[in-house]
């Protein structure tokens, strides 16, 4: 009893340590992962998810950007004070996000899961349906889709 | 001014009323309001093998909207079609919104689109509305689907239902790997060099991509007919695309067509992996490629 007392213990501190600032990286790939540290956008795409070709990065106010990989070199994000944002210079401004939540990951030839139906749905696919597009912006021949969350079903 | 006069007369001027969108405002102007000179164009058209001259008066598109910023502009009929023009096809093509055609005026009175030198399916009729867009550039792909092997990788539908026995992909079904974003604008060239664009949600949403011998065409019920598309050869959206190798001649020309300031040089390709040089690919190595990108 005291034993898995204790188990259960280390399996809650340990749960509640990683996710507390933690930011959740996921959409169409096999597993997602909780980032821990600043890391470039890019250099974490290419160690882990080389196929992501489009990411979608959720803020907590239901603020969205989709970018495609061009922009992922352009993009740190940051960690400070347990709380996630995302910055660029380069890039258009509209990918700045405070209190950054989620990043959502699209890879190419995911409907090879299901050729033959007429709607394809993917995690990356259900996930940006939650969001109402706002607005596009160019800066340097990069591209950002500006979007707002339209429901709060998760 | 003699000439205002006789117009007025002969027709009711406030039919002929505009509605002009910019980004900022929505306006709405009457040919009266206007004060514009008519102008006069000719243009020479063939049907059945007989040439037939015809002299049109009306206002120069150019003037209509000098004051504003754009770099493209949709004109909209009262029907639901749809034409887009370049500033430079504007510039090019001495445009006029026309009223009257061999000395009368025209039956309806609603303005027709009409050029010399701009072929027939951009002569629109019952123009309503123009819309004056900034920032209407092309931007350079960084991800090409091959059409013709990725319809074969989803699978062709045997009948498409209102489509008759027409084999073909409902272009939904380009999504989500070609298209992950289905909103906005969508570039569409043809083989023999059309540009058009068309907004999702209003024209494909229901739309079809039909093939038929090894071309494919584009069809959809919320489009009139005049503005589907034969011969497809490529369509972009953002930074993604899909081609229709059997219709593009080169990727120079298509290039060309599109005002890329540069051929990619060096792709990777998928899904099995590569990297070569675009020009030099052999017809049996693209065979085997779904979407490569630079």
């Amino acid at each position: 009893m005291g034993r898995h007392f204790i188990f259960l213990l280390v399996i809650f501190l340990t749960a509640s340590g990683v996710f507390a600032g933690s930011l959740e990286v996921c959409g169409d790939i096999k597993q997602g992962v909780y980032l821990e540290s600043s890391q470039n956008l890019a250099e974490l795409i290419e160690n882990k998810y080389p196929a992501t070709d489009l990411c979608l990065m959720i803020a907590q106010d239901g603020t969205a950007v989709t970018i495609d990989y061009s922009v992922f070199p352009f993009i740190e994000i940051i960690m400070r004070n347990g709380v996630w944002t995302a910055r660029t210079e380069q890039a258009p401004r509209v990918c700045n996000l405070n209190n950054l939540v989620e990043i959502v990951l699209h890879t190419p030839l995911r409907s090879q899961i299901s050729p033959k139906s007429g709607s394809c749905k993917t995690p990356f696919s259900i996930k940006l349906a939650k969001y109402k597009y706002v607005s596009k912006s160019y800066q340097n021949n990069l591209l950002a889709r500006k979007y707002k969350l339209i429901s709060d079903k998760k | 001014m003699k000439k205002y006069l006789i117009i007025f007369i002969l027709i009711p001027t406030w039919l002929f009323s505009l509605i002009i969108k910019t980004p900022e405002s929505t306006s709405s102007i009457g040919l009266d309001s206007l004060q514009l000179p008519l102008k006069k164009i000719t243009t020479e058209r063939v049907n059945q093998g007989e040439t037939s001259k015809e002299i049109w008066e009306g206002v120069a598109i150019e003037k209509i909207i000098a004051a504003s910023a754009y770099d493209e502009i949709i004109l909209r009929s009262f029907d639901g079609y749809m034409i887009r023009l370049t500033k430079k096809q504007i510039e090019d093509n001495h445009v006029i919104l026309a009223i009257g055609k061999d000395g009368e005026n025209r039956e309806e009175a609603k303005w027709r689109l009409v050029s010399p030198t701009l072929r027939e399916m951009y002569w629109i009729r019952g123009v309503e509305e123009i819309e004056l867009v900034k920032q209407a550039f092309n931007l350079l792909p960084n991800t090409i689907y091959l059409a013709e092997n990725y319809i074969d990788h989803i699978g062709i539908r045997d009948s498409l239902p209102g489509n008759g026995k027409a084999e073909g992909i409902y272009f939904s079904n380009l999504y989500p790997d070609v298209f992950p974003i289905l909103e906005g604008e969508f570039t569409f060239l043809t083989k023999d060099g059309i540009i058009k664009k068309y907004n999702y949600n209003r024209y494909l949403e229901k739309a079809v991509i039909i093939k038929a011998d090894s071309a494919y065409s584009l069809k959809s019920p919320d489009m009139p007919g005049g503005m589907w598309l034969k011969f497809l050869a490529y369509i972009q959206h953002d930074k993604r695309a899909i081609i229709f190798r059997d219709q593009v001649e080169s990727w120079e020309k298509l290039a060309t067509s599109l005002e890329w300031n540069k051929v990619p040089k060096n792709i990777s390709y998928e899904p099995f992996g590569g990297s070569h040089q675009l020009n030099k690919l052999k017809d049996e190595e693209w065979d085997d490629i779904l979407y490569f990108y630079w």
